[in-house]
């Protein structure tokens, strides 16, 4: 098992394909950064200047975290493109070389190539969220430096101590990777039917994109069914930064506001991931190969 | 001999495509079996169920001895096969899919073992090349290396000269010779080329339309109990349906002007009497052994 994760690995990382996914996020992130270092200033007086009456605030609003939230709530809608362009070729990649055929007369079992697949899809969307992090977080953090997190919500502002965001963001990041692995395990079955991976990479995106508006519009008819669509919880890893406050009206440090949402999201995205990984199996296992 | 191979009942359908119908056959362990059979017969149907590519629906499949669908892993390790076209990664270089599919085989190599073995298909000097600039020929000759890399005892090769030039035909043929004849291996090998296998199988089995019409060596096939007689008479449908209806036997009209018959030797001389004493003007008569004609008399495409 471990000698054909590695080899699955191997040819994941050998396939220009695959830099061009992480190329892409270096440059949008670059872009943000860039953008941010040289008109950062302009953009925060704009957005600070409904909050002119009310308050003021001490110290550097466009710091690290800062960029790395924007970072995050721009590039996770784009993302899952990228990892459709791996994990939605997994099988019909192979499929359409014809690999297939000469894989599969090899002693190894349907079970362990189909896991194999599926494990390293999921370590190349993994490697994705590191790169993301690494650019996204410690790169902004080393640009911008770092201080209090500043955070405009729809109708009310959160600002998170410098010294209680570092864990927030692993958490957010982690979940991330979950919704993200969610996206790969969405691609990855979808692989299973066709023989080239254009069809599973658009159909990837076509499901997230009507699922998110099924998630996002508010409509009866489909309240009932948002709660079991993966894209109404993929956004969840904003509740990371959100915290309880005390009876005297201040931050609880440490603390989520609602970490019951956190589970239950994380549960849905799980149920997701087993769920379609469990189905690629199973239909592969009785898969006739005629490619 | 003990049988390597060993099919029975085998059927296969796809919708209502009855790829193979009820195939049965044996073949013992240092033969090269040839498979024969026209595009669609059914010949990579079957050799993808000897490859676990394929679930049949009815049938058996033994190989060394074990069936096929509990000791799959075990039969694959002592099994290679190349079905159709030589397809590898286009991104790595020869040494590296050989390397990969080594691995998956469970051995590890060492560089100079991977590179003896590309040097016997003669890749050994364009190792480091992708595979994408690779031609037919030279994609065929690693896929065959591929298939070889772990030292079958079985090789199952479907078309393995299609797309190729007669120089990479004629190498394919020593190939497999060499194989057979210098390792001592079972070969399974299915082609239209003809005159290609009749040149290196020991036995043959003509599939057509998913059901096996003959087997056995050529010599069996083309001397004795099957030869084909071509008659050329005028009008020989007319001869057949009127003169011949009651003569023992079978027959199928050619092109117009031509009767062929399935005959063993002997009976040559008793087609020829029975044709004297009805007075069917005969303007030719000709013994084929041919097997192109055999094959296309017993698929019924004469």
């Amino acid at each position: 098992m471990w000698t054909v994760l590695q080899i699955e690995l191997f040819k994941i990382f050998r396939r220009p394909r695959t830099y061009l996914a992480f190329g892409a996020i270096t440059a949008l992130i670059g872009i943000i950064q860039l953008g941010l270092k040289v008109d950062g200033k302009e953009y925060t007086d704009f957005v600070m200047a409904d909050f002119a009456g009310s308050f003021s605030v001490d110290g550097n609003i466009l710091n690290g975290y800062f960029i790395c939230y924007v970072i995050l709530q721009l590039l996770l809608v784009h993302v899952p493109l990228l990892i459709a362009l791996i994990a939605a070729d997994m099988i019909s990649g192979e499929a359409n070389l014809g690999t297939l055929r000469l894989l599969l007369t090899k002693p190894v079992s349907r079970t362990q190539w189909i896991l194999a697949k599926w494990l390293a899809a999921m370590v190349y969307t993994l490697s994705l969220l590191v790169w993301i992090a690494i650019m996204g977080l410690f790169g902004s953090m080393l640009i911008f430096g770092t201080d209090d997190l500043f955070l405009m919500k729809s109708s009310y502002v959160v600002i998170v101590k410098e010294s209680d965001v570092f864990w927030r963001y692993f958490g957010a990041f982690l979940f991330a990777a979950l919704a993200m692995c969610t996206v790969a395990a969405l691609g990855f079955f979808l692989s299973f039917f066709a023989q080239n991976s254009i069809g599973p990479i658009v159909a990837t995106m076509s499901v997230i994109i009507v699922s998110t508006i099924l998630s996002t519009m508010n409509i009866p008819l489909f309240n009932a069914i948002k709660p079991f669509l993966f894209t109404t919880h993929m956004i969840t890893w904003k509740e990371f930064f959100d915290f309880k406050v005390s009876l005297a009206n201040e931050a609880i440090i440490g603390s989520i506001e609602r970490p019951g949402r956190i589970v239950q999201s994380a549960i849905v995205l799980l149920v997701h991931i087993i769920g379609f990984g469990a189905a690629t199996l199973i239909l592969f296992r009785k898969k006739d190969i005629l490619t | 001999m003990q049988h390597l191979i060993e099919v029975g009942g085998l059927s296969k359908k796809f919708g209502s495509f009855q790829a193979v119908k009820d195939l049965s056959f044996s073949v013992s362990a240092g033969e090269v079996y040839g498979f024969l059979g026209q595009n669609g017969a059914g010949k990579s149907t079957t050799l993808r169920m000897l490859l676990t590519l394929i679930h049949p629906d009815e049938g058996s499949i033994r190989l060394f001895g074990h069936d096929l669908k509990t000791h799959r892993k075990e039969i694959l390790s002592r099994t290679g096969g190349l079905i159709e076209r030589p397809d590898v990664y286009p991104y790595l270089s020869a040494f590296e899919n050989l390397q990969l599919f080594a691995r998956l085989s469970g051995l590890r190599l060492s560089r100079q073992q991977l590179m003896d073995q590309l040097a016997t298909v003669g890749l050994a000097q364009r190792a480091q090349d992708k595979a994408e600039v690779y031609s037919q020929g030279m994609k065929q000759r690693l896929g065959i290396a591929i298939a070889l890399v772990h030292q079958p005892e079985l090789v199952i090769l479907d078309e393995p000269t299609n797309g190729l030039d007669p120089q990479g035909i004629a190498d394919i043929r020593q190939l497999i010779r060499s194989l057979s004849k210098e390792q001592g291996k079972t070969i399974v090998v299915s082609s239209h080329l003809l005159t290609e296998i009749e040149q290196v199988a020991d036995r043959l089995l003509i599939i057509d339309k998913g059901v096996k019409k003959v087997e056995g060596t050529a010599a069996e096939l083309f001397s004795g109990e099957q030869k084909l007689v071509e008659v050329t008479t005028p009008g020989a449908a007319q001869v057949l349906d009127q003169q011949l209806a009651e003569i023992p036997f079978p027959a199928t009209v050619v092109g117009g002007d031509k009767l062929q018959f399935s005959l063993t030797e002997p009976d040559i001389p008793l087609l020829t009497a029975e044709l004297v004493k009805r007075k069917i003007p005969v303007f030719g008569l000709v013994t084929k052994t041919k097997l192109e004609d055999y094959f296309l008399h017993i698929t019924g495409r004469s």
